[in-house]
């Protein structure tokens, strides 16, 4: 079991004001590079960000190479991922996506992670990007920019989406044949097509460990049975999302990590937007406990109800929204993360920075972490090695995967 | 966790092997067409088990939910449904998105 950062950037306008003051967002930006410095020297193995445009409060980091980059001259072994880069060519064209990723895998000196996705509604329309061919761009445009990294010359491509001539696209990535790939995976479905692509799954659904469990078991079949890479190698992996502060107390971090996480969903539920002048944080702090505790179900389309939601879009807000198996003391979350161990996770990824979360109560909750709650399962991570070699018995295909 | 063998019914289940026959093979094009004559086939049998997209307001899930990739469902009172093509040609990840969809939504439905 390996342990990583998740960042969205969330940037909450202030309560007393309109909008941004001038400093709010670079503080947001500032903080979270202190932290992934921090967890960097703590042990934590990985730190992903996300790629999201126009999603105001919610993501700010639309430029997560700029920010990985910063980071990798700040941190000496943790790995930088992009969770994910939009890979529809409107959005970053493969060539530059190929010449980014290798760019960023030298100068971090060979610790980028490769994810790429589609992108939501908002974020496509955007672009001027027909939806319904996200998938299809998304998959077109990845297996082109993989081999960009490798091909000498790339050898071009005239296809649906993407049309190169023939180029040599330089610099090339320092891992080799390229670094590892990942996907977002916020669907069951989507965990299913990165098996047989042999693309690590980022599950962004908050997940619980029973179903990770079901869908490990299928992915890794899927790996051993279907698998046709995307890539040169593949990276078979599954990971898990969840809302991290980790205090002495249950109280403490209750109090101090509550909030955020149900911050966290309403921000993400957020469904129409009159863009520039929505003031989601006021909206968030007008709520009653009850109301927050429902904040999935203000997205458009879904009612109030009692019960967690079957749909897994709505199901993902309202798990962010609740307390979650990570904001507890050491021993809850300890308990917690033996459950995704025993699933087989291979890596957890911890939304620290979350809402208004203070950088001063993440920055105590990501040491307690480490100190109390990571060694024992950095102890146990060679068996879950040993297992993962078994899973991959008789698989024809290089693997680069850093888990 | 549904799976091709699960699915009761030969025709429907022949249908959906089909399906995973030909992205296997590389032909996305035609799994996405197997899968969606059998999702079409158990729209007929249960009008009721699959929405062809989110309804604001509707209750947080009563089916399953069409996926919306450059394929549509016209429906007409006491026709059969039938599917529209926006394109020629879908990916690999398309023809594997609808045959997961196809599959899961026949063990749903006890087909």
């Amino acid at each position: 079991m390996k342990f990583g950062l998740f960042y969205e950037l969330q940037c909450p306008k202030p309560l007393d004001a309109d909008q941004w003051g001038p400093e709010d967002e670079q503080k947001v930006f500032m903080e979270a590079l202190e932290q992934i410095e921090f967890a960097d020297k703590l042990g934590f193995d990985y730190v992903f960000e996300v790629e999201h445009d126009f999603l105001e409060e919610y993501a700010h980091s639309s430029a997560p190479e700029v920010v990985l980059a910063a980071a990798s001259q700040r941190t000496r072994n943790i790995r930088l991922g992009h969770g994910i880069i939009h890979a529809p060519p409107s959005f970053n064209h493969p060539i530059r996506v190929a010449e980014r990723i290798s760019t960023l895998d030298i100068v971090s000196n060979g610790r980028v992670e490769f994810g790429t996705g589609e992108g939501g509604e908002i974020e496509n329309t955007g672009f001027g990007i027909d939806v319904t061919q996200k998938k299809a761009m998304w998959e077109e445009a990845t297996r082109e920019a993989v081999k960009m990294m490798v091909q000498v010359p790339y050898e071009g491509y005239d296809g649906q989406y993407v049309k190169v001539p023939v180029r040599n696209i330089v610099p090339k990535p320092l891992q080799k044949p390229h670094p590892p790939l990942w996907t977002a995976a916020s669907r069951r479905e989507t965990i299913f097509v990165a098996a047989r692509m042999g693309i690590g799954a980022l599950g962004f659904g908050f997940e619980t460990p029973e179903e990770a469990a079901e869908r490990i078991d299928r992915y890794w079949e899927l790996v051993r049975e279907e698998c046709s890479p995307l890539g040169y190698a593949i990276n078979p992996a599954v990971t898990a999302l969840g809302s991290l502060m980790c205090c002495p107390t249950n109280e403490e971090a209750v109090a101090k990590g509550l909030r955020g996480a149900q911050m966290f969903g309403f921000l993400l539920g957020r469904g129409q937007r009159n863009y520039g002048h929505d003031h989601f944080h006021r909206q968030f702090d007008s709520l009653t406990d009850e109301g927050r505790q429902q904040v999935y179900a203000q997205r458009q389309g879904f009612n109030v109800v009692d019960e967690e939601p079957e749909d897994e879009s709505a199901r993902a807000l309202y798990r962010a929204s609740r307390r979650g198996g990570f904001i507890g003391n050491p021993e809850f979350i300890r308990n917690t993360i033996r459950q995704y161990e025993a699933a087989h996770i291979d890596l957890i990824l911890f939304i620290a920075q979350s809402g208004d979360r203070k950088h001063d109560d993440i920055m105590p909750s990501l040491e307690l972490f480490a100190k109390e709650v990571m060694p024992e399962f950095q102890e146990r991570h060679k068996d879950h090695r040993k297992w993962r070699e078994q899973q991959l018995d008789g698989v024809p295909f290089e693997v680069n995967s850093s888990i | 966790m549904a799976r091709v063998d699960d699915i009761r019914d030969d025709h429907l289940r022949g249908l959906v092997a089909e399906a995973r026959a030909a992205y296997r093979e590389g032909d996305a094009t035609t799994s996405v067409h197997k899968s969606v004559e059998a999702l079409l086939m158990l729209m007929e049998r249960q009008p009721d088990l699959i929405q062809l997209e989110r309804v604001p307001g509707a209750p947080a899930r009563k089916g399953y939910v069409w996926p919306a990739l450059g394929v549509k469902v016209e429906t007409g009172e006491g026709n059969s449904p039938r599917a529209v093509y926006d394109r020629e040609q879908f990916s690999t990840a398309e023809a594997i998105t609808f045959y997961e969809f196809a599959v899961d939504s026949a063990v749903a439905a006890g087909q």
